[in-house]
Parts: structure tokens; sequence; C-alpha cells
């Protein structure tokens, strides 16, 4: 069976009728796999962490195979559950973080995995810099300008309107900006 | 000029880990003997125990009232 003809929304609607990871469900992972890799590690910003929320995406993409309505494109409705998978992990994670920190003995700072370090070239360190915004505006800026999706399709992945979705990115990246313009010394 | 936030196009971005698929896969299946357990313990097992009791208490009815309740047997 050649499903590599098959529409993303036909392999979802035989996946939906398989009764485990068959070879339509297969197919789906082999499509989204990298597409979602790129969301999650964009977002989470480690392999670790990118692994294991493209991994949960994918089975609850897997458990929830026979809810997709087919009101929007399938993609879509895959990077949706993505960004929601990856904002929970994230959500969870700060809580955690704060949790064990109030709880932690001294030199704990020090025992930490290394963040990611910026490319060569970085003015300062956007990356942290974005760590001060809103979990959601955070996201949409990233899948934006690191991204490259459009403002349609951000808004249908954020469930958001088009204006309103324009609306927190222009807003989110005139807070950053004006950090941006603060710690970057002015050229004479 | 280029735009401040186009920096983070330039971050790189790993493929995936080689055992990626292999994980999921474990996970799923994981999933699956869950979901599965699950509904043994919560269809399956109850229905059986429902009509090993059905059974039990027709024996102990007969036992007492020593008369076959025949109307069990009746079809519908």
């Amino acid at each position: 069976m050649d499903l590599s003809q098959w529409t993303d929304e036909e392999l979802a609607a035989a996946a939906a009728r398989e009764s485990s990871d068959g070879p339509a469900f297969v197919g789906l992972v082999d499509r989204f796999r990298q597409r979602v890799w790129r969301i999650c590690f964009r977002l989470l910003g480690n392999e670790e962490d990118a692994s294991d929320a493209a991994q949960e995406v994918f089975l609850r993409l897997f458990l929830h195979r026979g809810r997709f309505a087919g009101r929007s494109k399938y993609a879509t409705w895959v990077y949706s559950v993505a960004l929601r998978t990856c904002l929970e992990m994230r959500r969870s994670r700060g809580r955690r973080r704060r949790h064990e920190n109030l709880s932690a003995e001294p030199g704990w700072e020090a025992r930490q995995p290394a963040k990611p370090a910026s490319p060569p070239g970085l003015a300062l360190d956007l990356t942290e810099m974005l760590e001060t915004l809103d979990e959601e505006d955070r996201a949409l800026l990233i899948l934006k300008y690191a991204e490259g999706y459009e403002y349609d399709e951000l808004a249908a992945i954020a469930e958001l309107s088009v204006s309103a979705c324009k609306m927190r990115i222009s807003r989110a990246r005139q807070e950053l900006q004006s950090r941006y313009n603060e710690s970057t010394p002015q050229n004479p | 000029m280029k735009d401040f936030l186009d920096q983070l196009a330039e971050l790189e971005v790993r493929d995936p880990p080689p055992e990626f698929d292999r994980r999921l896969h474990e996970r799923l299946n994981r999933s699956l003997a869950v979901q599965h357990v699950v509904e043994l313990l919560t269809g399956a097992i109850p229905w059986a125990m429902l009509h090993f009791l059905h059974a039990v208490g027709a024996l102990a009815a007969f036992s007492l009232t020593g008369k076959f309740d025949q109307d069990r047997r009746k079809p519908e």
C-alpha cells in the first residue's frame, strides 16, 4: 500500500481506524516528525526536553486520533497539539524548578545542566530575553520569527483570531525591542 | 536593516535523536498496555463478576427455597 500519495487528512482517517500504531499512523509520524521536533526544540531549548515533548505530542495524536474532526487542516491540528504540549511542559518545568530552588541546598545551581550557548554573532542572549515574556507570547514570537509561520497559520495553531494574534505578536515584539535597545550598546 | 528577531532563525536546530522512533514506539506500547488493563479492570472483569454473581444468587435462591426460578430461563 503506497501511502505517499495520500493527503494528511486521508492518512489521519485511516489511522483513526487502526487499533495500534499501524502503517497509517507510522506514515503520519514520518511526515510530521521533523516539524514537530523543530517546534518542540525551539520552544523548549534542549534536546532532552524536546525529545520528551515530541514523543508526548505523537502519543496524544495517537490516543486522540479519532477526535480530529476535519474543521482545520490536519497539519494545523498537529502543530496546535505540539504548541499546547510544549506550553504545558514549560509551565510544569517552571513550577518544578521553583519548587526545587526553594528546597535546594547550597551549590544547587552549580550542578544544573548548562544552558545552551548563544551562537556566535548574537549581540546578547535573545533567548534569555524571551524568557521574560509571557509563555504564549514567547511561543508565538519564536514560531513567527524562528520558524517562519504566517499570521493566519499561527492564529489557527494558537486558536486565536488573526487580529488577536497580530496584536499579541506586535505587543510582545515592542516589549522585547525596548529591552533589546536598553541592553544593546548604541553605535556612535 | 536586519530585524533583531531574525537572529532567532540563526539558532541551530539539531535533528531528532536516532532512537526517537524506537522510544516513541515503546511509549505507545506502554500506553496501549495501560489502556487495555484499564479496560479489563473497568469493563471485562465487572461484567464477568456480575454474571458469575447472578449465577451464585440463583443457586443460593434455589438452595434456600427449593424452587427453581423458571422465569430466568424464559426467553424475552
